[in-house]
């Protein structure tokens, strides 16, 4: 529920920038934006990542998407969709270079019961990606706790620092 | 480009000879004089409000709003993950940030600026190294102790801090604060610091003359960053910085003395709102106000692991002294709150419309005076 809040937080400030946008280009292709943010902001029965609701998560769409911020390896992940920018979950947008350090996760795959250690690696050296902005904070701590801290740029040991935007690599699974 | 300006010039003959014939003996407008405003208003309340800009983060923002009326008085550009802060007494902003010679690539340059707070005018700069963390603005990742020393947070991600001599304008080099973060001043003691670290203990850091560490103390094990971790966001009485938990408890730690010592603990949830998820969220979650003993925090329901950075659904406001809740404002999606030097205004950024919403607290209803939009992704709220 509560991570429902926060996702329809985020996308709508994106719609909202999206309006913003709206002004300064084409009527119609912002429109078409809008619809697309919308569907993609709609309420959800549920959250992919709630414990309770058992064998039912695998249903939801979303959490097999990964396009959408509900996608189930993203539950720690905060910044924008590699898979939004021209990459994939396990590739950087081409001219980006991968980030040498990283924040990690463990997300539940609905699909099989099974939680998945998953590194979520910044790509880096090219200007903000702008594109699919998620906020999901799983087991996420301040930054005393480095290894699980999310609000900070991971290109931060790289040459080309510039924050691009984010894949989530699976790394190991932790429990059967 | 001169064709524009002479057809702008047609047109504005052909505007002027209209407005002749229509208004008869309406006056003339008067030639103008092009000024550069001295400086945000005498009599205003500026609010400095950091804002990264994550849709293009090479350019971040610090705006400079009205407390009283919500109006916009002015921006500084902070950079590529730039953290700003006020300086003690409120005449000037640090603003610890980096860029690159090619704006998304190139060399790499990071810095300490000096800004005028109320010309808002560039002053002089001193140099960083790369290790400065490039993190979302938060409190505490830039402090100033005393009059001499500025103090920044590293992450490579090996953590430490940076020491600048404000007076000298140098920087005096690197203290490693390993597996600790942030940088808390502590008043009473214009070289000490103190940091939260991941194994719940707090070091304390005394600096020597040179900037260099001249002490250092670990306390006992003060909080669970695990099971209830505390926001890094802490709000001083003295040397004792007000803390809460992710699970809704206040944590009160001393650093005034040889170490850092728990001075109290307590709930802000009952157990029955507490089987019910109320949680604190937000990036800057609390705001206190000494002169009127209240506590402001920004709290929503339904909360559970990973709900830490939920913007508020309501603002508790808690008597500091009794430690019960007095009261409830509205939540207006809330992820940063801080209150007035006066205790009268609460000042919440709307995470949602990323607005500031200024409210009247004083009297027994609390009452929206205004709300102005700012910028993209304002996360804190700083003021004198």
């Amino acid at each position: 529920m509560i991570l429902q809040i926060l996702q329809t937080w985020i996308d709508r400030m994106a719609e909202r920038r999206v309006r913003q946008a709206a002004q300064m280009t084409s009527r119609r292709g912002a429109l078409a934006r809008i619809g697309k943010l919308m569907v993609g902001g709609a309420v959800l029965p549920m959250l992919p990542f709630d414990r309770s609701v058992g064998e039912a998560e695998a249903a939801l769409p979303k959490a097999q998407d990964p396009t959408a911020c509900e996608y189930w390896r993203n539950c720690a992940l905060d910044g924008f969709l590699c898979t939004c920018c021209g990459g994939s979950v396990t590739s950087c947008p081409p001219g980006a270079e991968a980030s040498k350090v990283t924040w990690v996760g463990t997300c539940r795959n609905p699909k099989d019961g099974r939680n998945y250690l998953v590194s979520y690696n910044d790509c880096c050296g090219k200007v903000a990606c702008g594109r699919c902005l998620c906020n999901f904070n799983e087991r996420e701590r301040p930054a005393y706790r480095m290894g699980v801290h999310n609000d900070i740029n991971w290109c931060m040991a790289d040459k080309q620092t510039m924050y691009h935007c984010t894949v989530s690599v699976i790394v190991g699974v932790t429990e059967a | 480009m001169m064709m524009a300006v002479r057809d702008a010039i047609r047109r504005g003959a052909c505007v002027a000879l209209f407005a002749g014939l229509s208004q008869g003996a309406a006056a003339q407008l008067p030639v103008e004089t092009l000024t550069v405003e001295p400086a945000i208003p005498q009599g205003s309340s500026p609010l400095y409000i950091p804002d990264i800009a994550i849709n293009h983060i090479a350019d971040g923002k610090l705006h400079v709003v009205d407390g009283n009326t919500g109006g916009y008085l002015g921006v500084i550009g902070t950079g590529f993950t730039g953290q700003s802060r006020l300086s003690r007494d409120g005449s000037e902003v640090f603003i610890a940030t980096g860029y690159y010679d090619r704006g998304q690539r190139g060399n790499r340059t990071d810095i300490v600026e000096v800004w005028d707070a109320r010309t808002l005018r560039f002053k002089h700069e001193i140099p960083l190294s790369d290790k400065r963390a490039m993190a979302l603005n938060y409190k505490y990742l830039l402090s100033q102790l005393g009059d001499r020393w500025l103090v920044v947070q590293n992450a490579t991600p090996a953590t430490s801090v940076q020491v600048i001599d404000l007076v000298a304008r140098k920087n005096l080099g690197e203290i490693s604060m390993p597996g600790c973060w942030a940088i808390y001043p502590v008043p009473s003691q214009s070289n000490k610091f103190g940091a939260l670290c991941g194994d719940g203990t707090v070091q304390l850091v005394t600096l020597d003359d040179s900037g260099a560490a001249a002490k250092r103390t670990v306390s006992e094990v003060l909080f669970d960053p695990d099971g209830d971790a505390l926001f890094v966001q802490g709000e001083p009485t003295g040397d004792v910085y007000h803390f809460v938990s992710f699970t809704g408890n206040v944590v009160s730690i001393d650093l005034s003395g040889d170490k850092a010592v728990k001075a109290g603990s307590w709930s802000l949830v009952s157990s029955a709102e507490r089987k019910k998820g109320w949680r604190p969220g937000g990036y800057q979650p609390l705001a206190l106000h000494q002169g009127k003993g209240r506590l402001y925090v920004t709290m929503h329901g339904g909360g559970g692991e990973g709900s830490h950075k939920t913007p508020a659904q309501s603002i508790w406001v808690f008597d500091i002294a009794t430690k019960k809740r007095v009261g409830k404002l509205p939540g207006h999606m809330a992820t940063a709150i801080a209150v007035s030097a006066g205790g009268d205004t609460l000042y919440a950024i709307d995470a949602e419309k990323a607005s500031l919403v200024i409210t009247d607290v004083s009297g027994k209803k609390p009452k929206v005076r205004a709300t102005a939009q700012v910028g993209e992704f304002p996360s804190q709220i700083e003021l004198r």
